[in-house]
């Protein structure tokens, strides 16, 4: 039988999934993105220092990473180098980005698939007191305070208005955690939202809000003068520090240790949700300029097949590596939609072949998507969190080692949990705490010592000027958004964008079977994975949202 | 055997004419230069921002101008209706088969310096055709003009300004400003061939236009006049 | 119930104390936006606790050609912030980003809220509308946007288009707008559209045009563009900090100068806080962190309407055109046609009294040759007819 999930809620965007279910098994499946705008065409014949407002716009949940990628792919194409101190800032924008969107995604959009929160109610509040105690350090743990947040929970439940809470499968016997556990779980959705609005505002002193703060190609917007009253001074530094803070503590003493907690209730996730095995990942945190690739904090490389043993190296400009292919997708190619581009080629001509609505069903032996289907050298590749634990940890990082090991040695699992669903929603995870311990402190003490030093310029101006560029000029600016590998892809002619193609991390997972039929990482994952009710597929949930889907950034 | 020459006293232009033309060339001359300046701004030497009111003083100018530029224009449009024959807008707008004669004559006196050059009692016809593309440029430039100032004005009529003349220019504020500004070149442009011309009537003619505009007289020797020009209108 | 009782009242709520501070404030707020005075702020503030108390009013979100930056905006919400919100002020009864039910669940809670609640609804819209091709590039469930609204709208008590795409049609409606992209109120037409534009929105905006509701009971007060006039009544450039440097000429002449290091005004660089409508520079982003051109960077113009195409470019004042080689502004192409304007009328001055001398000097020679044939009239110039 065919089920269909449409729309998945709490992902960023429209994603649609059609599942074979044969005997309570997912046989096969299907993921259709059902959303497309067109802002590939819509940057043509614009001005490259503006394109990245636009690209930007492709998403705003991750908000910053589009805007990023666009004004990498026109510095490299116009060979503009950018000042230590602006390469510090993004960085720290980057990190805060990551932190921001991975703890939102495990709280407000990824919780309730594990999180019962009419069982909350049921908790005992200085059972809850305790065991939060014994998790971590957070202050927020006295029986009096989740005896309030019952009250509150209460109070809003009685009224039989559950907003967003209401009508989710909440019957469904996969949730597993003790009502304690989930009381103290929804008591940090709550903080979370709360939490999450703090420390964004770091983005908003150096690009002046959040969602979509500010940038600038050859550096970043903001100056800094600390004599002066208007820009980067003592007072906006030492409320950026307040903030990393903030941040460093809320992953450690409460994202960490809920993962580890609810996690430890659902080790059986460890067998279901594996992506196939191949991984992607372009790097992130580079020191110096960009293309230093061997100064990327995350390093780059590609998987095969589970082999750990084997790192690949990764040449995003290679015409023969990343290509994308439209066979199942709603578009035409001029070659011939069985054939692959690399973007450089790239073209996006809608063809929209799907059935008129309102429909049932997707016909998905022919197009069935907007996403076009990426490949490297042919084979669908997994990015995101895992795909950069998996690389970096292959590649001998000391501290994703280190905190991957970490975790395995808690949960007690093996190296081989990592291919699952379980495995992808704990790596984003220890990501992020990598970043918060290993990464973010560091990187503010960098950005002082730069000031400190003389280090102020935060802007490049030298190729500003459009009669300072090359008649022609392509580019590739790349970057690990929290999502995985985003690459952009630019042809500048005549001082104009002549052609721009993006893919997204949520395209490599998300997009649909390729000319061959290989199917893409959300589908390869969904394959196998038993379904208790097929009326109520919290199982597609799971593991879908394990990837944390955004269908805007994947069809842009 | 010598021909007498006849002369005619024309009085073309009202004094409110004269009034409206010369306020509109002075404060059309303020518009440009200050308009130019404020999208274009000088940059000025650093210092305590509350010492200096440099851009501040320059769009002063510049309202103080457009508000005499819209008196004098609303002066000439009403004047239009009820002035003399040579002020009416039906005369202005009087483009009939002998218009053109006129203009093509004119033209060619203008291409081949040799052929006579004739005179009328009131406007030049190629100028009237300019006249009515500068009167649609100054309407405009007041409409535009005003909607922009409204924009910064907060009282409920200004609002209601600000608002509804917003509409016309499809609620695109940017979109006037872009409009306002280049208007400013149509301007520059005409100022040149304009006062080229008046000069060049001047000499090659020694016509008294400029007297004319100034004085509201013009003595212009019959044998000048254009063909079917009607005398009736001597004063 | 006095004002102090409900002081006291929300102090004995040992909960997130900061909150009820920031909620104070919040009432302030909405008391000098809305014009009333201070002593109405318990007023508002019971509106607000009755609210939570009783019925919240029903609001379903949906999104459709969006990037879901109104929704994060939404989440960063100063007061009441959206976990408030949430529990206290209004009911949420659909919003894909964020509920827990999903597929046909989440469908049938839509169905279920529309007949509960018809007439009192509230539907908040994220995302600009495709029309071309029957709507094919944006559905849900197998149905259009289109179709999804057309169904919606005899239920709505009014929409609040959130966001420049859902109010004007925003980036996906960009020139060439490849899918046929427009604002909401061009597919409403039976209810009231509140535009709220902003990419995104600011989430202050978003929260008070809801709590408008809550309090008082009726939509906020609209101006000629639908955008509630509390929020949108005062442009960018007239509320700037960076004013007076305006006002003096001084300029950010290039990003990280010494303008730019002395906060002077980016009107040069591009900045179009002249010409747009929005709370940035009053309100601030973020709770008070800052906000676009306090952090160096000129205003885009984000909440007006096909800013994408006419606030355009955003490094420039004024947008170079091209097809005249090299790209020039309107100025130099102003600049050049002036330029050849004096050309040409020089050069015909100087044409006239070339031919002017030639045909006195032709002249001179044939009243010469007349002289000597002894036959003399009088020519005159332009003596032929
Ligand atoms: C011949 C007539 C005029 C010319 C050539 C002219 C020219 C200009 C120019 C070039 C600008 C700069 C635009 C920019 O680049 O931002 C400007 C601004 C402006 N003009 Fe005019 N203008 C004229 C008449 C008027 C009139 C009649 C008004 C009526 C009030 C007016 C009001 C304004 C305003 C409000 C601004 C914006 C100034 C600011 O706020 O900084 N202008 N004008
Ligand atoms: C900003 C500058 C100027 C503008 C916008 C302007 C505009 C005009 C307009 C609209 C008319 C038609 C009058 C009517 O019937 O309403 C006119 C006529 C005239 N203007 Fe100007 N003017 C300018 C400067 C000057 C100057 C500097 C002179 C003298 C040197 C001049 C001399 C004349 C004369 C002689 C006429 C009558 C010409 C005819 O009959 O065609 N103008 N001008
Ligand atoms: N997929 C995706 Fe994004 C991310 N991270 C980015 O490129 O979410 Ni909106
Ligand atoms: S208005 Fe801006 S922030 Fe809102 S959905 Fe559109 S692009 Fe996103
Ligand atoms: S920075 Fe922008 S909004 Fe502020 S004063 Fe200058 S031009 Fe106006
Ligand atoms: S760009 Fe938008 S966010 Fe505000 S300062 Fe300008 S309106
Ligand atoms: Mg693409």
């Amino acid at each position: 039988m065919r089920v269909v999930v449409d729309p998945i809620t709490r992902i960023e965007g429209h994603l649609r999934i059609e599942a074979e279910i044969d005997n309570n098994v997912i046989t096969d499946a299907y993921s259709s993105c059902t959303m497309w705008r067109g802002i590939e065409r819509i940057v043509q014949g614009r001005d490259p220092r503006d394109v990245w407002a636009f690209t930007q716009r492709i998403c705003g949940v991750c908000t910053t990473v589009h805007a990023f990628a666009s004004i990498r792919a026109v510095e490299d194409a116009l060979g503009i180098d950018i000042p230590p101190l602006a390469q510090a800032l993004r960085n720290l924008i980057i990190a805060v980005q990551y932190i921001h969107d991975h703890v939102m995604h495990f709280y407000h959009l990824h919780a309730l698939d594990w999180v019962n929160v009419p069982n909350a109610l049921k908790a005992n509040p200085e059972r809850a007191s305790e065991i939060a105690r014994s998790l971590s350090n957070w202050p927020n743990s006295s029986p009096g305070y989740f005896k309030d947040l019952l009250t509150r929970l209460k109070n809003f439940v009685s009224k039989g208005r559950l907003g967003i809470f209401a009508n989710a499968y909440w019957d469904h016997p996969a949730y597993k955690l003790p009502p304690e556990i989930d009381l103290i779980a929804v008591a940090h959705y709550l903080e979370a939202l709360e939490w999450q609005r703090h420390i964004v505002r770091i983005h908003t002193f150096l690009g002046g809000k959040n969602p979509h703060p500010n940038f600038l190609v050859g550096g970043v917007p903001v100056s800094v003068n600390l004599d002066g009253p208007a820009v980067i001074n003592a007072k906006v530094l030492s409320e950026i520090k307040h903030h990393i803070d903030q941040a460093v503590e809320f992953v450690r003493e409460v994202y960490v240790p809920d993962l580890l907690a609810i996690a430890s209730f659902y080790k059986d996730w460890a067998k279901y949700g594996d992506g196939g095995g191949n991984f992607l990942v372009y790097g992130e945190f580079p020191e110096g300029q960009l293309y230093d690739l061997d100064r990327l904090f995350f390093p780059r490389g590609a998987i095969l097949n589970h082999d750990l043993g084997k790192v690949y190296e990764v040449d995003t400009k290679d015409p023969e590596q990343v290509q994308e292919v439209v066979a199942h997708a709603w578009f035409r190619y001029s070659v011939g939609d069985d054939k692959g581009l690399h973007p450089y080629e790239g073209e996006t001509e809608p063809n929209y072949t799907g059935p008129e609505p309102p429909y049932e069903y997707l016909n998905t032996d022919g197009k069935y998507s907007w996403l076009k289907a990426p490949r490297w050298r042919g084979h669908p590749m997994e990015v995101g969190p895992l795909a950069r634990m998996v690389v970096a940890y292959a590649l001998g990082h000391r501290a994703v080692r280190d905190k991957v090991g970490f975790a395995l040695k808690k949960l007690d699992v093996p190296v081989e949990a990592l291919f699952s669903t379980l495995g992808r929603t704990a790596a984003r995870c220890l990501e992020t705490w990598v970043i918060a311990e290993d990464y973010l402190p560091d990187l503010y003490d960098r950005i002082i010592t730069l000031i400190n030093s003389g280090n102020t310029g935060t802007f490049n101006g030298e190729k500003w000027d459009p009669k300072t560029w090359p008649k022609e000029a392509k580019g590739m600016g790349f970057m690990e958004a929290p999502r995985g590998s985003l690459g952009h892809w630019v042809r500048i002619k005549d001082g104009k964008i002549e052609n721009y193609q993006v893919i997204a991390p949520t395209t490599w997972n998300a997009g649909p079977r390729d000319a061959k039929g290989q199917p893409g990482p959300y589908e390869t994952s969904l394959i196998g994975t038993p379904i208790h009710d097929p009326k109520q597929p919290l199982e597609i949930l799971r593991t879908i949202h394990s990837f944390d889907p955004c269908l805007a950034c994947a069809a842009h | 055997m010598k021909r007498i020459t006849e002369f005619i006293t024309a009085h073309p232009y009202d004094l409110p004419v004269r009034i409206s033309h010369w306020v509109m060339a002075f404060s059309i001359s303020v518009l440009m230069i200050t308009g130019y300046l404020i999208g274009n701004p000088p940059f000025s030497q650093p210092g305590d921002a509350s010492d200096i009111f440099l851009m501040g003083t320059i769009r002063y100018l510049h309202f103080v101008a457009a508000y005499f530029l819209t008196a004098a224009f609303l002066l000439r449009l009403y004047w239009g209706f009820v002035g003399s024959r040579e002020s009416r807008w039906s005369e202005m707008l009087r483009w009939d088969g002998r218009f053109w004669k006129h203009a093509l004559d004119e033209i060619l006196a203008l291409v081949w310096p040799v052929r006579p050059w004739r005179l009328y009692f009131g406007h030049f016809p190629i100028a009237k055709i300019a006249y009515v593309f500068v009167y649609l440029a100054v309407a405009f430039s007041i409409l535009s003009g005003f909607v922009i100032y409204a924009s910064a004005q907060y009282s409920p009529l200004w609002r209601f300004v600000a608002e509804w003349g917003l509409k016309p220019f499809g609620d695109n504020l940017n979109w006037v400003r872009y409009l306002h500004h280049w208007l400013l070149w149509f301007f520059a442009v005409f100022v040149v061939i304009h006062v080229y011309l008046v000069v060049y009537m001047a000499v090659r003619m020694m016509t008294s236009e400029v007297e004319a505009m100034l004085g509201g007289y013009k003595i212009i020797r019959r044998e000048d006049l254009a063909e079917g020009e009607e005398v009736e209108s001597v004063a | 119930m006095s004002a102090i009782d409900v002081l006291e009242k929300l102090e004995e709520r040992e909960i997130e104390e900061l909150n009820r501070r920031e909620f104070f404030k919040f009432c302030g707020r909405m008391a000098v936006l809305l014009g009333l005075s201070q002593t109405a702020i318990p007023r508002i503030a019971r509106a607000v606790e009755k609210a939570a108390r009783d019925g919240r009013p029903s609001v379903i979100w949906l999104n459709f050609q969006d990037c879901a930056g109104n929704t994060e905006s939404f989440t960063r919400a100063t007061a009441p912030s959206v976990g408030e919100a949430l529990l206290d002020h209004v009911s949420l009864d659909y919003h894909e980003v964020l509920m827990a039910a999903a597929g046909h669940r989440a469908e049938e809670r839509l169905k279920e809220v529309l007949k509960e609640y018809s007439g009192q609804i509230i539907v908040v819209v994220e995302g600009a509308i495709p029309t071309k091709d029957d709507g094919i590039y944006c559905t849900v469930a197998g149905r259009t946007a289109i179709q999804i609204l057309k169904e919606i709208e005899p239920h709505a008590l009014a929409f609040v288009a959130v966001g420049t795409c859902a109010a004007f049609g925003g980036i996906p409606k960009a020139n060439p707008n490849p899918t046929g992209a427009v604002g909401l109120e061009r597919i409403i037409r039976s209810k009231p559209v509140i535009n709220v534009p902003g990419c995104p929105a600011n989430p202050d905006v978003i929260m008070a045009v809801l709590v408008h509701y809550v309090l008082f009971n009726r939509l906020p007060e609209l101006d000629a563009q639908r955008r509630p006039k509390f929020a949108f009544g005062k442009k960018i450039h007239d509320t700037c900090e960076r004013r007076p440097h305006y006002d003096a000429g001084q300029f950010v002449l290039s990003f990280d100068d010494y303008g730019a290091k002395q906060g002077y005004c980016l009107y040069k660089v591009g900045c179009k806080g002249p010409v747009t409508y929005n709370v940035c520079a009053a309100w601030r982003w973020n709770m008070d962190a800052s906000w676009p051109v306090k952090s160096g960077h000129p205003c885009l113009g984000c909440s007006e309407r096909d800013f994408w195409d006419r606030y355009y470019p955003f490094y420039e004042h004024i947008p170079k055109t091209g097809g005249f080689g090299v790209e020039a502004r309107a100025d130099d192409i102003g600049k050049v046609a002036l330029g050849l304007t004096g050309l040409t009328v020089g050069a015909h001055a100087l044409y006239t009294a070339v031919v002017k001398s030639a045909e006195r000097f032709a002249e001179k020679l044939a009243s010469k040759a007349e002289e000597g044939t002894g036959e003399s009239e009088g020519k005159d110039e332009g003596g032929e007819a």
